[in-house]
């Protein structure tokens, strides 16, 4: 229920701002028999009124009780009782008037531990955007420009914060080197986790002498092994190095899926691990693989929450549905591949709220452009 | 999620089913987190009518797994489905983590681990 107006009488009884209370969306919450309007972080209540018509049909009371809401000893709202009394027997009247000063004292209690109760949540919601802010600008803004490879990425949080995501290390006398991840868990945790694991993989890609993928992830799960160990969480991670002489691209898969690789001469095929997730063990077997990535030659790195998406039906979209979607697309543009995986998924579930994070990266030989 | 447990030969048999994703995953952490300290933990996880796991629930059997192991208890996995499976190839986390494929093995197991 919404208030869309405030008439002369609520606005005068509880000194009320017009502007304020018209011009906002207002929820309504039933309490019992009365009626209580909140906005911002101000509260407002009127009884014995549980509509707004009612409270409207109400006319002039000769009784009407204000109280103020504090919230550490700051007054966040005003909330009334109003009485009409006429026509009481005095005795009556009395005991109107006990009812209408014991309801105001236990809606006063009831609204100061809501009003926290709100404040709290206002206040945690400021720091998790704030988080979620950080995270944004932790993920690469821009594709790198690579000679011979086309690159594009989306990563879509499942709450304001995730564990996903993905990161490109592209200087100078170095080889482009970039990886894909996953922290298990979801919200603050798995973000916190992920700001780690990202930092300390690009810290590794960017000064480890040695440059492979496999002694990049080995490095880096020693690193995080202690830290994950408490916790009881893991990452999951694709790591890769791409040759542009060679075209060739040196990988590394530490329990990472669903990572695809579309050849132009070849059949689709899924990239397994062959090492469990960071953190799940203080030494990680990573080996390396190469696989070319020449002229429209694809490959695509997602997170489980594409294929682990589903509809409303309880239907997962799967392994299957997710490779027959890449052949599909994989003629395109790394973006337009992206774009048009992403709708497929949007399609199967049918707007269906998702529970995990979903990232794709996808990587596409190209003939001479970059990017 | 379904969750039922049951104590034969020294072993908590836990029996989930359904989802066991982000929603499902405090109540068994909780147990995990609850084994008494100086017992010795045999935990069998009954997965055969768990018809999908995300990266919580593989986490938490990871937690489980750890505890049980630091104070010489096991967990043990049995029954699980083969959609379930793939999740647990793909991660490699079946390397890990001891799975059998029937109830009886896993009692078996843990039998074999008390008298040892």
């Amino acid at each position: 229920m919404y208030v869309k107006r405030a008439n002369d009488n609520f606005i005068r009884w509880f000194n009320a701002n017009r502007n304020e209370l018209t011009g906002l969306a207002q929820a309504w919450l039933e309490m019992g028999n009365r009626a209580v309007g909140i906005w911002g972080q101000q509260l407002l209540a009127c009884w014995p009124a549980s509509t707004w018509d009612e409270l409207s049909k109400l006319q002039e009371p000769d009784m009407t009780l204000c109280a103020s809401i504090k919230v550490e000893d700051i007054v966040v709202g005003r909330i009334g009782v109003l009485g009409v009394l006429q026509n009481l027997t005095r005795k009556a009247r009395l005991d109107a008037e006990t009812s209408l000063i014991s309801q105001l004292l236990t809606m006063q209690t009831r609204f100061e531990s809501a009003a926290t109760e709100l404040i709290a949540q206002a206040q945690l919601r400021v720091e998790i955007d704030m988080a979620a802010n950080i995270q944004v600008q932790l993920l690469p803004r821009k594709f790198p420009q690579i000679e011979g490879l086309d690159i594009y990425g989306l990563s879509c949080p499942a709450m304001q914060v995730g564990g996903d995501f993905y990161d490109f290390s592209s200087f100078k006398n170095r080889p482009f080197v970039f990886a894909v991840g996953d922290v298990s868990g979801k919200g603050l945790s798995a973000a916190l986790f992920m700001a780690m694991t990202r930092t300390i993989l690009h810290t590794a890609a960017r000064f480890m002498p040695t440059i492979d993928p496999s002694s990049i992830l080995v490095r880096v799960n020693e690193d995080l092994y202690d830290d994950f160990s408490e916790v009881g969480m893991f990452a999951t991670a694709f790591v890769g190095c791409y040759d542009i002489p060679s075209k060739q691209l040196t990988y590394t898969n530490a329990g990472h899926s669903p990572v695809i690789y579309c050849p132009v001469n070849g059949p689709t095929v899924f990239l397994g691990a062959d090492s469990p997730p960071l953190g799940s063990l203080y030494t990680i077997p990573c080996k390396n693989h190469t696989l070319s990535l020449h002229a429209n030659d694809v490959l695509i790195i997602g997170t489980d929450g594409l294929n682990e998406s589903f509809n409303d039906a309880g239907e997962m979209f799967g392994y299957e549905r997710l490779l027959q979607a890449v052949k599909d697309f994989s003629h395109l543009s790394s973006s337009e591949i992206v774009i048009e995986l992403f709708n497929t998924i949007t399609q199967f579930t049918g707007g269906y709220t998702q529970s995990d994070d979903q990232t794709l990266i996808v990587i596409k030989g190209v003939e001479k452009s970059c990017g | 999620m379904e969750i039922t447990n049951e104590h034969i030969h020294g072993a908590t048999i836990l029996t989930l089913a359904g989802h066991f994703d982000v929603y499902a995953t405090p109540t068994v952490e909780h147990l995990f987190q609850n084994i008494e300290a100086g017992s010795i933990p045999y935990f069998i996880i009954n997965l055969s009518n768990v018809s999908f796991i995300d990266s919580t629930g593989l986490a938490t059997l990871m937690i489980g797994e750890k505890r049980c192991r630091q104070q010489d208890g096991c967990l043990i996995l049995f029954g699980i489905q083969k959609t379930v499976n793939v999740i647990f190839e793909v991660t490699h986390l079946n390397k890990i983590l001891t799975i059998v494929n029937t109830r009886e093995e896993a009692i078996e197991r843990v039998q074999r681990l008390q008298e040892s």
